[in-house]
């Protein structure tokens, strides 16, 4: 678990939150409440495992940086 | 249409440039860089809620089509990340194939699989949109074919780096495959043109009224600056894991 991560799930719930406020009085609202959902976790969770991922590498970097490679 | 173009590769390039050059020419410490990238999540995010209180609150109700229109605003920014990152990573292949240097690799595989990552939300959104408009959720028009064939072929070039174990001949042969999986991008862009069926052409701002127009421009250039932020990362992340693979080789070489 990370900061960007964390902060990308918060971001993706702020704005499932804002489209299920506002959307449902919609026509054809069922549509444009999946479609915006499904974008959010998406990129939300493409961030979050990238941002774990990242974090992950710079620690083994830094590990063999200590053991004294280059 | 051949300024956007030209536009498009000269902001693809300037970022390649910059992600590549950028820390060693100004003096970047990593700290530094870490902070453009968060500053720049921060003003993606804060565009993304601008457009998204613009898109589905300001924005009228279209006269024909109702609130359904409101996908818009999610489906084009993603098609605008799509070609952004499958732009990105042929220029970087390009760059790559030209100079053999592995930091044109890292972008480039970025630049794909961020690409990737908007095709999906494009091809999602764009069948979500599709239900209540044409009644159905896919169909085999040229555009949805073109665009899902584009979706393949950088999802294979993405396997297929995984498959190869040797960074010089992955690089080589992934940089040829974005090169020629690129071609596709703008039949994509063309098709609606060329075989005029289901998918409609592209829209004139001049056609549509200015506050959508207005809430459409936001998300663009909030996708496009997440875009920015999400490439930053998956670049040095590509970059840590390159130099571990080249630091090994280096050593099993001077073993032997």
């Amino acid at each position: 678990m990370t900061r960007t991560g964390i902060i990308a799930a918060a971001a993706g719930l702020a704005a499932i939150v804002l489209v299920l406020a506002v959307v449902p009085g919609m026509r054809d609202a069922g549509y444009i409440i999946r479609a915006y959902v499904i974008a959010a976790v998406v990129i939300v969770g493409y961030i979050w495992f990238l941002a774990g991922r990242l974090d992950q590498a710079e620690k083994g970097r830094e590990a063999r940086q200590e053991d004294g490679a280059p | 249409m051949l300024g956007t173009v030209v536009l498009f590769v000269v902001v693809a390039a300037i970022v390649i440039f910059v992600l590549v050059y950028g820390m060693r020419l100004v003096g970047m410490s990593e700290a530094a860089m870490r902070r453009a990238v968060m500053i720049t999540g921060a003003l993606g995010l804060l565009l993304l809620a601008v457009g998204l209180y613009l898109g589905l609150v300001w924005a009228p109700t279209a006269q024909i089509m109702g609130d359904a229109y409101r996908i818009m605003y999610i489906h084009f920014p993603s098609w605008v990340g799509t070609a952004a990152g499958y732009l990105t990573a042929f220029v970087a292949s390009v760059l790559y194939i030209r100079t053999r240097k592995y930091g044109y690799d890292y972008v480039a595989v970025a630049g794909a699989e961020i690409g990737l990552l908007f095709n999906v939300v494009g091809l999602i959104t764009g069948a979500l949109w599709g239900r209540p408009t044409w009644g159905v959720y896919w169909t085999w028009d040229p555009r949805l074919t073109t665009t899902a064939i584009m979706a393949i072929t950088f999802a294979g070039y993405l396997v297929l780096r995984a498959f190869l174990e040797d960074p010089e001949a992955r690089a080589r042969v992934s940089a040829l495959v974005a090169i020629i999986g690129f071609v596709n991008v703008p039949i994509v862009y063309f098709s609606v043109r060329w075989w005029r069926t289901l998918h409609q052409v592209q829209s004139s701002p001049d056609t549509i009224d200015p506050p959508m127009v207005l809430a459409l421009r936001v998300m663009m250039i909030a996708f496009v600056v997440i875009f920015l932020f999400i490439l930053t990362q998956r670049f040095m992340l590509a970059r840590i894991r390159g130099e571990e693979e080249l630091e090994a080789v280096r050593l099993e070489l001077a073993g032997d």
